[in-house]
């Protein structure tokens, strides 16, 4: 053997019904044979757990038992008639028979009606291959209709096509409810229904088609359906696939697992994989379906180089580009010094790729000069959670919110930017834990169906720590601390003051509803069912960290979570819901300046002589810039030059203008991405990166969990991301000589106390795994702080709120808040690139009524959105979600330019730009703004690529 | 960098520390610079305070030069 993977379908086991997690074990006989199972196991799991598949239709493992289908009669010794094997419970000394001459005839009887209503064009069928309905019809032999066909049927029931990544063929549909089952226990929404009563039954998105309908396009009802009838496009268009391999979606932060379901080196579909522990077999539409960008015609292949941002690009091979971009960059150095240069990682590339990324700047570069897109998102995270507890990283696990009584959810929009973990989240509020939303929006969560916020505090944005401070200070003045919790786990003197800080009466909610609108008795409530009310977790998002004190707050909920007892314990914590697949990542490996990987500083003399010794180089001591701070320094002309892996500054930074001019000032960009986006406009290399499909790596979640990206098609541009860095890094005249991604694996585990255990090999026995974890954890860390705080004892800090500096006026007199929405992501990069744009075609501007009004902006008028940063133009939506004087857009279309609207305030730790507050003037226009029509304009000008000179 | 953004960014970390007795304050607010700023951005401030800078923070002043902690109504006039 030489290690060959054997290649072949994963099909997880099906046992029917879900298998509880309890202890207690009974033990019964089922065809003769003993099998022990836990408490409250059905019979038909049961008999799975021997290896007896009973034959069911409406019954799968991720839905509750239903018990129509009446394919699963078993008889049991001692009760009457056959009862259905999935919905009734295992007992002690149970007997059960799974096969009987008179099950046989009742299983085939059942088929018999099921198959008379059924069209029956197996062969060209989309469902063949993949068929519960074919399976079940041969495992009880069934021969003969002998009801006919001609009666009355379904077969001439419509398809409905509208959705863009499914089919509904009702012709199919037996009707067996797995759909809609799976649209409410699984995805919670709600969307499918069974219409009609008898034969008229029929499954429904609500009397509408599925694309108007409330269906999030999530691809659980087509994850269960056991026929045709909820069927991929893509597999209707290609059949079924051969192999299938398991990886981690390159989206958001929940970072799902998925089976890449494969043809050769193309992709029929991604299945959300139910051995997957941060989703358990759920998805949502941009992981499950939105993957085509993949093979987008819009994908830069080939290296280009081009002398000015104004020429076109000229392709050239991998070798000149490289030579090229290494010549440009030692040019710049000995002219502008050694610190002129530097570069970015990626969270949308692997753990390795950031690690190779970061080694190059300190290795190859000789500077510090390497920062994330974390800077401009969960940085305040970093700072605030490692100064209060001592980590950078969120507390607990995804399952933990199972056991949560009260979730506290503030600065955070999970049924859009993290569906997967918000339909976990919904599944715990359905079974009665409480809600509580702090977000200036009405947010779906605060209302959908069967969840209702017991409190949602629509808080004025920017007053997060007034609002976070006004809680604790009825915690502590109403004497609900967890004393015992604090005086074992924290520092006394430092809770002490605290104590006394957050007493202080301008603290008390009355004072605070001054600054954040919310009314103060909805405060004091929520603040008593928070510390009162059980095990009390807090997720939260960006609205939390972009602010000029997103630290602060940061901090505020530490505290908070403190001194109610809710750190180190199941369904507490402080969790924030990491946007990109791998901001966790890219912050683990080292990508900020300031930072070894795994958060140890570059003047710390230990870390930086280990790297010296392995690196076998002299590194800098001191921290290196941020972002921002390259960016103004480019501005001055002392930056000048800057590698960009998976990164679109140009578009995601804030203050569009004042990053162009940067980008513009300096003399050497490359660019290492899948497509020319906006920041590739004033570059001057082009290195084709590679996607999530072409090549080997981990990506680490927001509960810290590593799990595996898998390659299952090869590089389209020839090399996968860590092969350029790699080829970038000894083109510089530092030697880098790795085989494959696990070799950086195994220098990252050797070097990084917190990633000790981890390997290639662990990964893939244990299937993904939190750090850290070594000696002391080796199969990794679902909770942490659970005896003691990492830093020992828990560190209360004082957080006075402090305004921003970005006030409204008369000139400017409503606040801008940013978001995403489901269908996009981010900048749009990929989103854009699929038929996820069906549903947000444009950014709009989210406006109240009254604000409209005084305005005359009717909705879907075009507004003209300016702030003292610039301007730009888009479309209005009249949104009852908003409160007046507060207007909210997305910004994932780069001719919208949310982030020429923006300012460079910046969180006072961190330089997380305040994103979410920014204060402006909206007004009907006809017209684009200056900078979008310069912008379109542009993208033609800087964009253009020469014809490859004609063939001799 | 430009030295007054340079100035409003340490005066926004000496917001933050404020809350903080003036002598503690002064500690974290170096610890702070020297953790996460480059030793050029500290130099410009430096130079940008010898040169007689009015909207330097006092506090930033006082953790840039190492001195003993004011009193705190000094601290309370000179912070604007």
């Amino acid at each position: 053997m030489n290690g060959a993977i054997a290649m072949g379908l994963i099909k997880e086991i099906d046992y029917g019904t879900p298998v509880p997690a309890g202890r207690r074990t009974i033990t019964l006989s089922i065809d003769g044979e003993p099998v022990t199972v836990p408490a409250g196991t059905s019979v038909m799991a049961a008999a799975m757990m021997l290896g007896t598949k009973i034959p069911k239709l409406c019954a799968t493992d991720s839905l509750e038992p239903f018990g129509s289908c009446r394919m699963c009669l078993v008889e049991i010794d001692g009760r009457r008639g056959t009862p259905a094997s999935c919905t009734t419970p295992a007992e002690e000394a149970m007997m059960v028979r799974t096969q009987s001459p008179k099950l046989a005839t009742l299983r085939r009887g059942v088929m018999e009606l099921y198959i008379s209503d059924h069209p029956l064009d197996c062969l060209t069928c989309s469902a063949n291959g993949d068929c519960e309905l074919q399976d079940m019809a041969g495992a009880v032999g069934l021969r003969d209709v002998r009801y006919g066909f001609a009666g009355a049927n379904h077969s001439k029931s419509p398809k409905d096509e509208t959705n863009p990544y499914f089919t509904f063929e009702a012709s199919k549909c037996i009707v067996c409810s797995r759909c809609v089952r799976a649209c409410e226990e699984t995805q919670g929404t709600f969307a499918l229904t069974i219409a009609g009563r008898g034969f008229d039954s029929k499954v429904s998105p609500g009397g509408m088609d599925f694309f108007g309908s409330e269906c999030v396009s999530c691809g659980a009802c087509v994850q269960a359906c056991p026929t045709a009838t909820l069927t991929e496009k893509s597999v209707i268009a290609m059949g079924q696939p051969e192999h299938s391999v398991v990886t981690t979606c390159a989206y958001c932060g929940v970072g799902c697992s998925f089976k890449a379901e494969m043809q050769g080196s193309t992709v029929v579909r991604m299945v959300p994989y139910k051995d997957g522990r941060a989703n358990e077999g759920h998805s949502c539409v941009k992981g499950r379906f939105a993957w085509g960008y993949a093979t987008h015609k819009d994908r830069i292949t080939k290296p280009m180089i081009r002398a000015a941002i104004t020429d076109p690009w000229r392709e050239v091979s991998w070798a000149e580009a490289i030579a090229h971009a290494a010549a440009e960059f030692k040019r710049i150095q000995a002219k502008y010094g050694r610190d002129s240069v530097g570069g970015i990682t990626s969270s949308r590339c692997t753990n390795e790729e950031t690690y190779l990324i970061q080694k190059l700047v300190r290795a190859a570069f000789g500077n510090n000069n390497v920062d994330t897109c974390a800077r401009v998102c969960h940085s305040p995270t970093g700072y605030g959670l490692m100064t209060t507890l001592g980590t950078s990283a969120g507390t607990q696990d995804f399952a933990s919110v199972d056991e949560s009584d009260v979730i506290l959810v503030i600065g955070a929009n999970p049924t859009d930017g993290h569906p997967v973990f918000a339909s976990r989240m919904k599944k715990r509020l359905r079974e009665g834990a409480k809600l509580i939303v702090a977000d200036p929006r009405r947010i779906d969560l605060v209302h959908s169906p069967h969840v209702q916020a017991a409190y949602h505090l629509p808080l004025l944005p920017g007053t997060n720590v007034a609002l976070i401070n006004a809680l604790a200070h009825v915690v502590v003045t109403e004497g609900l601390v967890a004393e015992d919790y604090v005086r074992e786990r924290c520092e006394w003197d430092a809770f002490d003051g605290w104590a006394r800080f957050i007493a202080e009466p301008r603290h008390a909610p009355e004072a605070t509803a001054k600054l954040t609108g919310v009314d103060p008795k909805d405060v004091r409530a929520a603040a008593r069912l928070y510390a009162t009310g059980g095990a009390a977790a807090i997720y939260y998002g960006l609205g939390v960290t972009e602010h000029s004190q997103g630290s602060t707050t940061v901090m505020a909920m530490a505290n908070l979570a403190m001194a109610t007892g809710n750190i180190g314990r199941p369904g507490a914590g402080v969790n924030p819901l990491r946007g990109q697949n791998n901001v966790q990542g890219s912050c683990d490996m080292g990508s900020f300046p300031h930072e070894y990987p795994g958060y140890r500083h570059v003047s710390d003399t230990d870390t930086r002589a280990l790297y010296e010794e392995i690196w076998g180089v002299a590194l800098a001591g001191e921290p290196g810039r941020r972002i921002p701070n390259m960016l103004d320094d480019a501005v001055e002309g002392t930056f000048k030059g800057l590698y960009i892996q998976g990164e679109d500054i140009a578009q995601s930074d804030p203050d569009t203008q004042h990053v162009t001019a940067g980008l513009r000032a300096m003399e050497c960009i490359v660019i290492q991405d899948l497509f020319l986006n906006e920041t590739a406009k004033y570059a001057h290399v082009f290195l084709p990166g590679s996607s999530f499909l072409e090549k080997d790596g981990t990506f680490t979640n927001a509960e810290r969990r590593i799990g595996r990206v898998r390659k299952v098609m090869p590089a389209l541009g020839g090399l996968a991301d860590w092969e350029v860095t790699m080829a970038l890094s000894n083109a510089l005249g530092y030697q880098m000589d790795y085989a494959h991604p696990s070799q950086i694996m195994a220098e990252i585990a050797a070097t990084t106390p917190t990633f000790k255990g981890v390997s290639y090999a662990r990964l893939d026995e244990l299937g993904s795994i939190q750090w850290p974890c070594n000696d002391a954890a080796p199969d990794g860390t679902p909770m942490m702080h659970v005896d003691r705080f990492v830093r020992g004892k828990g560190r209360f800090m004082l957080t006075e709120f402090i305004p921003t500096q970005e006030r409204t006026g008369p000139l400017f007199p409503l606040i801008l808040t940013t978001g995403r929405i489901l269908s996009q992501y981010n900048v749009g990069a990929q989103t854009r690139r699929t038929e996820n744009s069906q549903w947000h075609e444009e950014d709009v501007l989210e406006i109240h009524a009254v604000d409209a009004e005084s305005r005359g902006v009717v909705d879907g008028d075009l507004v003209r959105l300016e702030s003292r940063s610039g301007a730009v133009a888009l479309r209005a939506r009249i949104s009852e979600r908003m409160q007046p004087g507060v207007v909210y857009t997305t910004f994932h279309h780069p001719k919208t330019g949310a982030n020429v609207i923006t300012t460079d305030y910046t969180d006072w730790a961190t330089n997380c730009p305040e994103y979410k507050v920014t204060a402006v003037q909206v007004r009907k226009t006809n017209r684009v703004s200056d900078w979008q029509a310069r912008f379109f304009d542009e993208d033609i000008a800087l964009t253009r690529v020469a014809l490859p000179p004609a063939a001799e | 960098m430009t030295p007054q953004k340079l100035a409003s960014m340490a005066n926004q970390i000496a917001d933050f520390f404020r809350a903080y007795p003036a002598a503690e304050a002064a500690t974290s607010i170096h610890r702070h610079l020297v953790t996460f700023w480059t030793p050029a951005m500290l130099d410009t401030l430096r130079a940008h305070i010898a040169e007689g800078a009015q909207e330097v923070d006092a506090l930033v002043i006082q953790a840039l030069h190492g001195a003993p902690a004011p009193a705190a109504g000094q601290i309370a006039a000179g912070s604007g």
